[in-house]
Protein backbone atom coordinates (compact mmCIF):
# COMPACT_ATOMS: atom_id res chain seq x y z
CA UNK A 1 0.00 0.00 0.00
CA UNK A 2 2.76 2.28 1.19
CA UNK A 3 5.44 1.26 -1.73
CA UNK A 4 2.58 1.78 -4.14
CA UNK A 5 2.10 5.06 -3.28
CA UNK A 6 5.71 5.88 -3.69
CA UNK A 7 6.20 4.14 -6.78
CA UNK A 8 2.63 6.27 -8.02
CA UNK A 9 4.35 9.63 -6.77
CA UNK A 10 7.56 9.07 -8.19
CA UNK A 11 6.43 8.14 -11.63
CA UNK A 12 4.33 11.24 -11.32
CA UNK A 13 6.67 13.63 -10.44
CA UNK A 14 9.08 12.05 -13.20
CA UNK A 15 5.87 12.69 -16.06
CA UNK A 16 5.10 15.98 -14.69
CA UNK A 17 8.78 17.19 -15.11
CA UNK A 18 9.32 15.73 -18.65
CA UNK A 19 5.81 16.78 -19.86
CA UNK A 20 7.15 20.31 -18.59
CA UNK A 21 10.71 19.94 -19.64
CA UNK A 22 8.82 19.46 -23.55
CA UNK A 23 6.66 21.77 -24.01
CA UNK A 24 9.26 24.30 -22.75
CA UNK A 25 11.41 23.11 -25.50
CA UNK A 26 8.83 23.09 -27.96
CA UNK A 27 8.03 26.76 -26.86
CA UNK A 28 11.54 28.04 -27.04
CA UNK A 29 12.15 26.20 -30.09
CA UNK A 30 9.24 27.84 -32.03
CA UNK A 31 9.50 31.16 -30.92
CA UNK A 32 13.86 31.57 -31.19
CA UNK A 33 14.30 29.02 -33.07
CA UNK A 34 17.58 27.58 -31.86
CA UNK A 35 18.19 23.87 -31.08
CA UNK A 36 21.46 24.62 -28.82
CA UNK A 37 19.36 25.11 -25.79
CA UNK A 38 17.84 21.48 -26.29
CA UNK A 39 20.13 19.23 -24.45
CA UNK A 40 20.70 22.13 -21.39
CA UNK A 41 17.21 21.79 -20.79
CA UNK A 42 17.22 18.51 -20.68
CA UNK A 43 19.82 18.13 -18.62
CA UNK A 44 17.48 20.53 -16.27
CA UNK A 45 14.93 17.98 -16.23
CA UNK A 46 16.66 14.97 -15.34
CA UNK A 47 18.48 16.84 -12.73
CA UNK A 48 15.46 17.91 -10.72
CA UNK A 49 13.96 14.12 -11.17
CA UNK A 50 16.84 12.61 -10.04
CA UNK A 51 16.46 15.03 -7.04
CA UNK A 52 13.18 14.52 -6.60
CA UNK A 53 12.74 11.08 -6.79
CA UNK A 54 14.28 8.13 -4.81
CA UNK A 55 16.93 5.56 -6.30
CA UNK A 56 18.27 5.41 -9.12
CA UNK A 57 15.88 4.10 -11.42
CA UNK A 58 13.76 6.83 -12.21
CA UNK A 59 16.82 9.44 -12.90
CA UNK A 60 18.04 7.09 -15.05
CA UNK A 61 14.71 6.00 -16.99
CA UNK A 62 14.24 9.61 -17.41
CA UNK A 63 17.94 9.93 -18.72
CA UNK A 64 17.02 7.44 -21.58
CA UNK A 65 13.76 9.02 -22.19
CA UNK A 66 15.23 12.46 -22.68
CA UNK A 67 18.00 10.65 -24.94
CA UNK A 68 15.07 9.31 -27.21
CA UNK A 69 13.06 12.48 -27.62
CA UNK A 70 16.51 14.32 -28.34
CA UNK A 71 17.14 12.04 -31.03
CA UNK A 72 13.67 12.21 -32.25
CA UNK A 73 13.73 16.20 -32.24
CA UNK A 74 16.80 16.37 -34.15
CA UNK A 75 16.17 13.52 -36.45
CA UNK A 76 12.78 15.73 -37.60
CA UNK A 77 14.99 19.17 -37.89
CA UNK A 78 17.12 18.42 -41.14
CA UNK A 79 20.52 17.73 -38.56
CA UNK A 80 23.53 17.71 -40.00
CA UNK A 81 26.49 15.45 -39.47
CA UNK A 82 27.84 18.08 -37.03
CA UNK A 83 24.78 17.96 -35.10
CA UNK A 84 24.64 14.08 -35.04
CA UNK A 85 27.75 14.34 -32.36
CA UNK A 86 25.87 17.37 -30.75
CA UNK A 87 23.68 14.69 -30.20
CA UNK A 88 25.60 11.82 -29.09
CA UNK A 89 27.75 14.11 -26.25
CA UNK A 90 24.80 15.28 -25.22
CA UNK A 91 23.25 11.96 -24.20
CA UNK A 92 26.74 11.03 -22.83
CA UNK A 93 26.18 13.90 -20.35
CA UNK A 94 22.45 13.72 -19.56
CA UNK A 95 23.01 9.96 -18.06
CA UNK A 96 26.28 11.00 -16.21
CA UNK A 97 24.16 14.03 -14.27
CA UNK A 98 21.34 11.25 -14.04
CA UNK A 99 23.38 8.61 -12.26
CA UNK A 100 25.83 11.23 -10.38
CA UNK A 101 22.66 13.10 -9.36
CA UNK A 102 20.87 9.95 -8.00
CA UNK A 103 24.26 9.01 -5.93
CA UNK A 104 24.18 12.22 -4.30
CA UNK A 105 21.02 12.16 -3.49
CA UNK A 106 20.84 8.97 -1.88
CA UNK A 107 23.61 9.41 0.08
CA UNK A 108 22.17 12.66 1.41
CA UNK A 109 19.15 10.97 2.27
CA UNK A 110 21.08 7.85 3.76
CA UNK A 111 23.26 10.88 6.15
CA UNK A 112 19.32 12.59 6.98
CA UNK A 113 18.59 8.72 8.26
CA UNK A 114 21.79 8.17 9.94
CA UNK A 115 21.13 11.63 11.68
CA UNK A 116 17.82 11.55 13.03
CA UNK A 117 18.77 8.18 14.33
CA UNK A 118 21.70 9.36 16.20
CA UNK A 119 18.96 11.85 17.43
CA UNK A 120 16.78 9.20 19.03
CA UNK A 121 19.53 7.54 20.35
CA UNK A 122 20.95 10.42 21.95
CA UNK A 123 17.56 11.40 23.42
CA UNK A 124 16.72 7.42 25.01
CA UNK A 125 20.58 7.61 26.44
CA UNK A 126 19.60 11.05 28.04
CA UNK A 127 16.44 9.55 29.27
CA UNK A 128 18.30 6.01 30.45
CA UNK A 129 20.38 8.62 32.89
CA UNK A 130 17.72 10.87 34.08
CA UNK A 131 15.56 7.80 34.96
CA UNK A 132 18.70 6.29 36.60
CA UNK A 133 19.27 9.49 38.22
CA UNK A 134 15.84 9.42 39.51
CA UNK A 135 15.24 6.11 40.80
CA UNK A 136 18.14 5.93 43.27
CA UNK A 137 16.37 8.37 45.72
CA UNK A 138 13.18 6.72 46.51
CA UNK A 139 14.63 3.28 45.89
CA UNK A 140 17.38 4.43 48.51
CA UNK A 141 14.04 4.82 50.85
CA UNK A 142 12.10 1.86 50.13
CA UNK A 143 15.56 -0.59 50.67
CA UNK A 144 16.60 1.28 53.95
CA UNK A 145 12.50 1.56 55.11
CA UNK A 146 12.40 -2.11 54.52
CA UNK A 147 15.64 -3.54 55.92
CA UNK A 148 14.79 -1.00 58.83
CA UNK A 149 11.51 -3.02 59.75
CA UNK A 150 13.18 -6.49 59.27
CA UNK A 151 16.17 -5.78 61.17
CA UNK A 152 14.73 -3.72 64.27
CA UNK A 153 10.97 -5.43 64.37
CA UNK A 154 11.13 -5.74 67.69
CA UNK A 155 12.62 -2.13 69.01
CA UNK A 156 10.30 -0.25 66.97
CA UNK A 157 7.05 1.07 67.93
CA UNK A 158 3.87 -0.52 66.21
CA UNK A 159 2.91 3.53 64.97
CA UNK A 160 6.79 3.71 63.88
CA UNK A 161 6.37 1.16 62.14
CA UNK A 162 3.08 2.08 59.98
CA UNK A 163 4.89 5.20 59.11
CA UNK A 164 7.81 3.62 57.79
CA UNK A 165 5.81 1.26 55.62
CA UNK A 166 3.80 4.61 54.34
CA UNK A 167 6.98 5.95 53.69
CA UNK A 168 7.56 2.65 51.53
CA UNK A 169 3.29 2.99 49.88
CA UNK A 170 4.45 6.62 48.76
CA UNK A 171 7.88 5.96 46.95
CA UNK A 172 6.61 2.82 45.07
CA UNK A 173 4.05 5.10 43.94
CA UNK A 174 6.38 7.84 42.23
CA UNK A 175 7.95 4.74 40.93
CA UNK A 176 5.22 3.72 39.26
CA UNK A 177 4.89 6.94 38.10
CA UNK A 178 8.24 7.73 36.19
CA UNK A 179 7.95 3.68 34.80
CA UNK A 180 5.07 5.34 32.85
CA UNK A 181 6.59 8.51 32.00
CA UNK A 182 9.66 6.55 31.28
CA UNK A 183 7.66 3.85 28.61
CA UNK A 184 5.42 6.23 27.33
CA UNK A 185 9.28 8.17 25.91
CA UNK A 186 10.13 4.40 24.78
CA UNK A 187 6.98 4.52 22.74
CA UNK A 188 6.44 7.24 21.21
CA UNK A 189 10.07 7.67 20.06
CA UNK A 190 9.99 4.50 18.83
CA UNK A 191 10.61 3.90 14.79
CA UNK A 192 7.29 3.08 14.42
CA UNK A 193 4.89 5.51 16.03
CA UNK A 194 1.70 3.41 17.13
CA UNK A 195 -0.92 5.88 18.31
CA UNK A 196 -4.43 4.10 19.05
CA UNK A 197 -6.25 6.61 17.92
CA UNK A 198 -10.00 7.41 19.46
CA UNK A 199 -12.47 9.50 19.33
CA UNK A 200 -12.42 10.81 23.02
CA UNK A 201 -15.10 12.62 24.65
CA UNK A 202 -13.81 15.80 25.61
CA UNK A 203 -15.15 15.86 29.23
CA UNK A 204 -14.93 11.95 29.94
CA UNK A 205 -10.83 13.20 29.06
CA UNK A 206 -10.92 16.21 31.42
CA UNK A 207 -12.72 13.65 34.00
CA UNK A 208 -10.44 11.07 33.95
CA UNK A 209 -7.51 13.35 34.52
CA UNK A 210 -8.86 15.44 37.27
CA UNK A 211 -9.78 12.05 39.35
CA UNK A 212 -6.31 10.86 38.98
CA UNK A 213 -4.97 14.48 39.99
CA UNK A 214 -7.51 14.72 42.69
CA UNK A 215 -6.47 11.28 44.11
CA UNK A 216 -3.01 12.22 44.13
CA UNK A 217 -2.96 15.85 44.93
CA UNK A 218 -6.31 16.55 46.96
CA UNK A 219 -5.37 20.41 47.82
CA UNK A 220 -4.28 21.18 44.83
CA UNK A 221 -6.09 24.79 43.85
CA UNK A 222 -7.46 23.16 40.27
CA UNK A 223 -10.37 24.87 38.49
CA UNK A 224 -11.82 23.64 35.34
CA UNK A 225 -13.05 26.33 32.79
CA UNK A 226 -14.07 23.85 29.86
CA UNK A 227 -17.11 24.32 27.14
CA UNK A 228 -20.46 22.84 27.98
CA UNK A 229 -21.21 21.61 24.56
CA UNK A 230 -20.34 17.64 23.31
CA UNK A 231 -17.15 17.77 21.89
CA UNK A 232 -14.94 14.72 20.46
CA UNK A 233 -11.56 14.74 19.80
CA UNK A 234 -9.39 11.96 17.88
CA UNK A 235 -6.28 11.24 19.88
CA UNK A 236 -4.49 8.91 22.06
CA UNK A 237 -6.11 9.28 25.17
CA UNK A 238 -4.04 7.63 27.53
CA UNK A 239 -0.91 9.70 26.44
CA UNK A 240 -2.92 12.77 26.35
CA UNK A 241 -4.50 12.60 29.87
CA UNK A 242 -0.66 11.86 30.68
CA UNK A 243 0.52 15.14 29.09
CA UNK A 244 -2.52 16.69 31.01
CA UNK A 245 -1.91 15.03 34.74
CA UNK A 246 2.04 15.97 33.87
CA UNK A 247 1.37 19.80 33.44
CA UNK A 248 -1.16 19.76 36.02
CA UNK A 249 2.12 17.87 38.87
CA UNK A 250 4.44 20.13 36.86
CA UNK A 251 2.62 23.34 38.47
CA UNK A 252 2.03 21.73 41.94
CA UNK A 253 5.29 20.83 42.59
CA UNK A 254 7.49 23.63 40.55
CA UNK A 255 5.05 26.47 40.62
CA UNK A 256 6.48 27.73 43.79
CA UNK A 257 3.76 30.56 45.73
CA UNK A 258 0.51 29.26 43.30
CA UNK A 259 -2.69 29.77 44.81
CA UNK A 260 -4.66 29.33 41.31
CA UNK A 261 -4.30 26.34 38.95
CA UNK A 262 -6.34 26.59 35.93
CA UNK A 263 -7.06 24.12 33.15
CA UNK A 264 -8.53 25.37 30.48
CA UNK A 265 -9.73 24.09 27.55
CA UNK A 266 -11.56 26.40 24.37
CA UNK A 267 -13.11 25.50 21.52
CA UNK A 268 -11.61 26.98 17.65
CA UNK A 269 -13.26 26.34 14.49
CA UNK A 270 -11.61 22.92 14.01
CA UNK A 271 -9.25 23.20 16.63
CA UNK A 272 -9.20 22.47 20.46
CA UNK A 273 -6.92 24.71 22.73
CA UNK A 274 -5.63 23.25 25.99
CA UNK A 275 -3.95 25.24 28.51
CA UNK A 276 -2.73 24.66 32.28
CA UNK A 277 -1.68 28.16 33.98
CA UNK A 278 -0.65 28.84 37.54
CA UNK A 279 0.08 32.07 39.32
CA UNK A 280 3.11 30.94 40.66
CA UNK A 281 7.13 31.71 40.04
CA UNK A 282 7.01 31.26 36.29
CA UNK A 283 9.78 29.74 34.46
CA UNK A 284 12.93 31.49 34.52
CA UNK A 285 14.23 31.38 31.57
CA UNK A 286 14.89 33.88 28.61
CA UNK A 287 13.48 31.06 26.16
CA UNK A 288 10.44 29.38 28.35
CA UNK A 289 10.34 26.65 25.76
CA UNK A 290 13.78 25.23 26.46
CA UNK A 291 12.62 23.81 29.80
CA UNK A 292 11.47 20.95 27.19
CA UNK A 293 14.91 20.05 26.64
CA UNK A 294 15.95 19.47 30.28
CA UNK A 295 15.98 16.36 31.84
CA UNK A 296 16.33 18.44 35.18
CA UNK A 297 14.86 21.52 35.26
CA UNK A 298 14.13 22.01 38.42
CA UNK A 299 17.32 23.63 38.29
CA UNK A 300 15.63 26.47 36.12
CA UNK A 301 12.98 27.51 38.41
CA UNK A 302 13.13 29.92 41.20
CA UNK A 303 13.44 28.03 43.82
CA UNK A 304 16.56 25.72 43.71
CA UNK A 305 15.92 23.83 47.09
CA UNK A 306 12.70 21.82 46.18
CA UNK A 307 13.19 18.07 45.68
CA UNK A 308 14.47 17.05 42.45
CA UNK A 309 12.49 14.09 41.74
CA UNK A 310 10.64 13.16 38.57
CA UNK A 311 12.20 16.19 37.32
CA UNK A 312 11.62 17.04 33.62
CA UNK A 313 11.00 13.82 32.31
CA UNK A 314 7.35 14.69 32.72
CA UNK A 315 7.22 18.01 30.35
CA UNK A 316 9.65 16.20 28.00
CA UNK A 317 7.46 13.20 27.83
CA UNK A 318 4.47 16.00 27.05
CA UNK A 319 6.31 17.18 24.11
CA UNK A 320 7.31 14.11 22.59
CA UNK A 321 3.35 12.87 22.87
CA UNK A 322 2.28 16.33 21.87
CA UNK A 323 4.70 15.84 19.02
CA UNK A 324 3.52 11.97 18.04
CA UNK A 325 -0.01 13.97 17.33
CA UNK A 326 1.81 16.84 14.62
CA UNK A 327 1.11 19.19 17.33
CA UNK A 328 3.16 21.36 19.52
CA UNK A 329 3.55 22.61 22.90
CA UNK A 330 4.59 25.78 24.01
CA UNK A 331 5.23 27.37 27.23
CA UNK A 332 5.31 30.89 28.23
CA UNK A 333 5.62 33.47 31.48
CA UNK A 334 2.35 35.54 31.98
CA UNK A 335 3.12 38.62 32.84
CA UNK A 336 1.28 38.81 35.75
CA UNK A 337 3.51 36.09 36.83
CA UNK A 338 2.88 32.54 36.39
CA UNK A 339 3.73 29.85 33.59
CA UNK A 340 1.34 28.58 31.21
CA UNK A 341 1.70 25.65 28.95
CA UNK A 342 -0.48 25.50 25.56
CA UNK A 343 -1.62 22.62 22.92
CA UNK A 344 -3.91 22.29 20.16
CA UNK A 345 -5.72 19.09 18.88
CA UNK A 346 -7.62 18.54 15.65
CA UNK A 347 -11.20 18.15 16.34
CA UNK A 348 -13.19 15.28 14.48
CA UNK A 349 -13.63 15.54 11.07
CA UNK A 350 -17.45 15.04 11.58
CA UNK A 351 -17.86 17.72 14.08
CA UNK B 1 -23.30 -16.04 52.95
CA UNK B 2 -20.24 -16.22 55.17
CA UNK B 3 -16.57 -14.75 53.01
CA UNK B 4 -15.36 -18.53 54.49
CA UNK B 5 -17.40 -20.21 51.27
CA UNK B 6 -15.58 -18.70 48.84
CA UNK B 7 -12.74 -20.33 46.78
CA UNK B 8 -10.77 -18.01 44.64
CA UNK B 9 -8.17 -19.10 42.12
CA UNK B 10 -5.39 -17.19 41.61
CA UNK B 11 -3.12 -17.35 38.87
CA UNK B 12 0.17 -15.49 38.33
CA UNK B 13 3.22 -16.79 37.47
CA UNK B 14 5.30 -13.68 39.76
CA UNK B 15 5.49 -16.04 43.26
CA UNK B 16 5.85 -12.47 44.81
CA UNK B 17 2.70 -11.00 43.11
CA UNK B 18 0.86 -14.31 43.93
CA UNK B 19 1.79 -14.25 47.51
CA UNK B 20 0.94 -10.99 48.58
CA UNK B 21 -2.56 -11.27 46.52
CA UNK B 22 -2.84 -14.72 48.82
CA UNK B 23 -2.13 -13.34 51.46
CA UNK B 24 -4.36 -10.52 51.23
CA UNK B 25 -7.35 -12.50 49.86
CA UNK B 26 -6.67 -15.22 53.29
CA UNK B 27 -6.82 -12.13 55.45
CA UNK B 28 -9.65 -11.43 54.36
CA UNK B 29 -11.40 -15.23 54.80
CA UNK B 30 -10.97 -16.59 51.50
CA UNK B 31 -10.14 -19.82 50.68
CA UNK B 32 -7.40 -19.41 48.05
CA UNK B 33 -6.04 -21.42 45.51
CA UNK B 34 -2.93 -20.73 43.93
CA UNK B 35 -1.71 -21.28 40.10
CA UNK B 36 1.45 -20.12 37.98
CA UNK B 37 0.31 -21.64 34.31
CA UNK B 38 -2.51 -21.80 32.40
CA UNK B 39 -3.10 -25.37 32.05
CA UNK B 40 -2.48 -24.94 35.78
CA UNK B 41 -5.01 -23.12 36.33
CA UNK B 42 -7.57 -25.07 34.05
CA UNK B 43 -6.83 -28.56 35.79
CA UNK B 44 -7.04 -26.62 39.35
CA UNK B 45 -10.46 -25.05 38.09
CA UNK B 46 -12.03 -28.34 37.01
CA UNK B 47 -11.28 -29.87 40.19
CA UNK B 48 -11.76 -27.38 42.86
CA UNK B 49 -14.84 -25.01 41.12
CA UNK B 50 -13.32 -22.39 42.98
CA UNK B 51 -15.89 -18.56 42.77
CA UNK B 52 -13.83 -16.84 41.20
CA UNK B 53 -10.94 -16.35 39.48
CA UNK B 54 -7.75 -13.55 39.32
CA UNK B 55 -6.18 -13.89 36.29
CA UNK B 56 -2.60 -13.04 35.32
CA UNK B 57 -2.95 -11.74 31.24
CA UNK B 58 1.63 -12.32 30.79
CA UNK B 59 0.99 -15.97 31.23
CA UNK B 60 4.43 -18.31 30.49
CA UNK B 61 2.29 -21.01 28.87
CA UNK B 62 -1.28 -19.35 26.90
CA UNK B 63 -2.22 -15.83 26.56
CA UNK B 64 -4.83 -15.19 29.89
CA UNK B 65 -7.25 -14.24 26.96
CA UNK B 66 -6.98 -18.08 26.02
CA UNK B 67 -7.85 -19.22 29.60
CA UNK B 68 -11.08 -16.60 29.14
CA UNK B 69 -12.27 -18.30 26.34
CA UNK B 70 -11.87 -22.23 27.72
CA UNK B 71 -12.87 -21.34 30.92
CA UNK B 72 -16.37 -19.31 29.59
CA UNK B 73 -17.13 -22.61 27.91
CA UNK B 74 -17.89 -24.47 31.32
CA UNK B 75 -19.19 -21.59 33.49
CA UNK B 76 -20.34 -18.16 34.26
CA UNK B 77 -17.69 -18.05 36.83
CA UNK B 78 -16.74 -14.57 37.51
CA UNK B 79 -12.84 -13.51 35.94
CA UNK B 80 -10.55 -10.47 37.40
CA UNK B 81 -8.10 -9.88 34.96
CA UNK B 82 -4.86 -8.14 36.10
CA UNK B 83 -2.98 -6.34 33.71
CA UNK B 84 -0.05 -4.25 33.14
CA UNK B 85 -0.42 -0.51 31.80
CA UNK B 86 1.20 -1.74 28.56
CA UNK B 87 -1.05 -4.12 27.81
CA UNK B 88 -4.15 -2.00 26.91
CA UNK B 89 -5.35 -3.78 24.27
CA UNK B 90 -5.30 -7.19 25.80
CA UNK B 91 -7.23 -5.55 28.50
CA UNK B 92 -10.36 -4.39 26.16
CA UNK B 93 -10.00 -8.19 24.34
CA UNK B 94 -10.00 -9.23 27.53
CA UNK B 95 -13.20 -8.15 29.02
CA UNK B 96 -14.94 -8.12 25.47
CA UNK B 97 -13.95 -11.96 25.82
CA UNK B 98 -15.69 -12.50 28.98
CA UNK B 99 -13.53 -11.22 31.88
CA UNK B 100 -15.79 -9.53 34.61
CA UNK B 101 -13.38 -6.83 35.90
CA UNK B 102 -9.65 -5.81 35.72
CA UNK B 103 -7.14 -4.54 37.34
CA UNK B 104 -3.93 -2.93 36.38
CA UNK B 105 -0.79 -3.74 37.83
CA UNK B 106 0.44 -1.94 40.27
CA UNK B 107 -2.48 -2.01 42.58
CA UNK B 108 -3.62 -1.48 46.00
CA UNK B 109 -4.93 -3.94 48.47
CA UNK B 110 -8.26 -2.12 48.79
CA UNK B 111 -8.71 -1.74 45.15
CA UNK B 112 -8.07 -5.27 44.84
CA UNK B 113 -10.60 -6.33 47.73
CA UNK B 114 -13.27 -3.21 46.14
CA UNK B 115 -13.23 -5.77 42.76
CA UNK B 116 -12.99 -8.61 44.67
CA UNK B 117 -16.14 -7.87 46.37
CA UNK B 118 -18.07 -6.78 43.53
CA UNK B 119 -17.74 -9.04 41.26
CA UNK B 120 -18.59 -12.23 43.71
CA UNK B 121 -21.90 -10.30 44.73
CA UNK B 122 -22.55 -10.25 41.12
CA UNK B 123 -22.57 -14.54 41.37
CA UNK B 124 -25.45 -13.44 44.06
CA UNK B 125 -27.01 -10.61 41.98
CA UNK B 126 -28.09 -12.61 39.01
CA UNK B 127 -29.00 -15.98 41.64
CA UNK B 128 -32.01 -13.87 43.56
CA UNK B 129 -32.52 -10.98 40.99
CA UNK B 130 -31.42 -7.84 43.73
CA UNK B 131 -34.15 -5.88 44.98
CA UNK B 132 -36.37 -2.85 43.79
CA UNK B 133 -34.23 -0.20 45.09
CA UNK B 134 -30.75 0.87 44.02
CA UNK B 135 -29.60 3.57 46.42
CA UNK B 136 -26.35 5.20 45.88
CA UNK B 137 -24.85 8.26 47.42
CA UNK B 138 -28.23 9.94 47.08
CA UNK B 139 -29.70 9.05 44.31
CA UNK B 140 -32.51 6.44 43.99
CA UNK B 141 -33.06 3.92 41.42
CA UNK B 142 -36.85 2.41 41.85
CA UNK B 143 -36.75 -0.29 39.09
CA UNK B 144 -40.28 -1.34 39.55
CA UNK B 145 -41.50 2.00 38.96
CA UNK B 146 -38.74 2.96 36.67
CA UNK B 147 -38.20 6.57 38.58
CA UNK B 148 -34.80 7.61 39.33
CA UNK B 149 -34.50 10.29 41.84
CA UNK B 150 -31.53 12.60 43.60
CA UNK B 151 -31.90 13.85 47.27
CA UNK B 152 -35.64 13.28 46.73
CA UNK B 153 -35.84 15.32 43.21
CA UNK B 154 -36.92 13.30 40.77
CA UNK B 155 -34.42 13.13 37.51
CA UNK B 156 -36.36 13.13 34.18
CA UNK B 157 -34.54 10.31 31.95
CA UNK B 158 -35.13 9.36 28.09
CA UNK B 159 -35.69 5.42 27.71
CA UNK B 160 -32.16 4.85 26.77
CA UNK B 161 -30.55 6.76 29.27
CA UNK B 162 -32.48 5.02 32.12
CA UNK B 163 -31.48 1.93 30.50
CA UNK B 164 -28.13 2.54 30.78
CA UNK B 165 -28.18 3.58 33.80
CA UNK B 166 -29.71 0.65 35.46
CA UNK B 167 -27.52 -1.62 33.16
CA UNK B 168 -24.73 -0.28 35.29
CA UNK B 169 -26.46 -0.25 38.44
CA UNK B 170 -26.95 -3.45 38.14
CA UNK B 171 -23.38 -4.18 37.95
CA UNK B 172 -22.52 -2.09 40.73
CA UNK B 173 -18.04 -1.44 41.35
CA UNK B 174 -17.48 -3.75 38.21
CA UNK B 175 -16.48 -1.81 34.31
CA UNK B 176 -19.12 -2.49 31.54
CA UNK B 177 -17.10 -2.51 28.71
CA UNK B 178 -18.91 0.00 25.66
CA UNK B 179 -19.64 -3.31 23.52
CA UNK B 180 -21.41 -4.75 26.49
CA UNK B 181 -23.42 -1.84 26.68
CA UNK B 182 -24.44 -1.18 23.25
CA UNK B 183 -25.04 -4.79 23.08
CA UNK B 184 -27.50 -4.17 25.79
CA UNK B 185 -29.06 -1.51 25.14
CA UNK B 186 -29.27 -1.60 21.29
CA UNK B 187 -29.21 -5.39 21.14
CA UNK B 188 -26.51 -4.78 18.18
CA UNK B 189 -23.01 -2.38 17.08
CA UNK B 190 -22.52 -0.38 14.63
CA UNK B 191 -20.59 2.57 13.54
CA UNK B 192 -22.03 4.89 15.46
CA UNK B 193 -23.12 3.23 18.39
CA UNK B 194 -20.14 4.31 20.83
CA UNK B 195 -20.56 7.77 19.72
CA UNK B 196 -24.22 6.99 21.10
CA UNK B 197 -23.47 5.51 23.93
CA UNK B 198 -21.15 8.75 24.87
CA UNK B 199 -23.69 11.36 23.79
CA UNK B 200 -26.32 9.61 26.11
CA UNK B 201 -23.64 9.52 28.65
CA UNK B 202 -22.81 13.39 28.35
CA UNK B 203 -26.61 14.05 28.82
CA UNK B 204 -26.38 11.74 31.74
CA UNK B 205 -23.95 13.43 33.59
CA UNK B 206 -25.71 16.46 32.95
CA UNK B 207 -29.10 15.27 34.44
CA UNK B 208 -27.28 13.62 37.10
CA UNK B 209 -25.70 17.03 37.71
CA UNK B 210 -21.93 15.27 37.95
CA UNK B 211 -18.81 17.82 37.03
CA UNK B 212 -15.95 16.06 35.66
CA UNK B 213 -13.88 14.95 38.77
CA UNK B 214 -16.95 14.30 40.07
CA UNK B 215 -17.08 10.50 41.31
CA UNK B 216 -20.46 10.13 43.30
CA UNK B 217 -22.01 7.89 40.91
CA UNK B 218 -20.81 7.04 37.42
CA UNK B 219 -16.91 6.47 36.53
CA UNK B 220 -15.49 6.55 33.43
CA UNK B 221 -12.92 4.35 32.18
CA UNK B 222 -11.84 6.18 29.45
CA UNK B 223 -11.36 4.05 26.42
CA UNK B 224 -13.03 0.78 27.86
CA UNK B 225 -16.30 1.45 29.32
CA UNK B 226 -18.29 2.73 32.44
CA UNK B 227 -18.41 1.93 35.95
CA UNK B 228 -21.14 2.82 38.57
CA UNK B 229 -19.87 3.39 42.54
CA UNK B 230 -20.56 0.13 44.49
CA UNK B 231 -22.81 1.40 46.90
CA UNK B 232 -21.51 -1.59 49.66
Amino acid sequence: MNKTLRILKNVGISAVIITAIYCLIMLLRSILHVNSIVPMLYVLGVFFIALLTDGYFYGIASAFASAASLLYIFDKTDAKITYAYNVVISIVIILFVAMLTCTLTTMLKKAKRIKEESIRENMVGNLMRAVSHDLRTPLTTIYASASAIVDNYDSLSEEQRIEIVNDIRTESQGLVHMLENTLTVTKVNAKNVTLTMTDTVLEELIDTVVVKFNRHYPSAPLTLDIPDEFVSIPMDAMLIEQVLFNLLENAVIHAQGMTELVLRVTLRKDKVCFEVRDNGCGIRRDKPNKIFDEYHSATLMENENISKRNMGIGLSVCRAIIRAHNSNIIASNIPDGGASFKFTLRRSSDE
Amino acid sequence: MSNNKYKILVCEDDKNIQNIVATVLEASGYKVITASTCTEALMLGESYIPDLVILDLGLPDMDGTEYIRVARIYSPLPIIVLSARTDEKDKVKALDMGANDYITKPFGTAELMARVRAALRSINASANSNGDIFELNGMTIDYSRRHVSIDGEEVKLTQTEYNVLTFLSRHPGQVMTYTSIINEIWGHADLNSIKKLQVNMANLRKKLGTKPGDTRFIINELGIGYRIQDPM
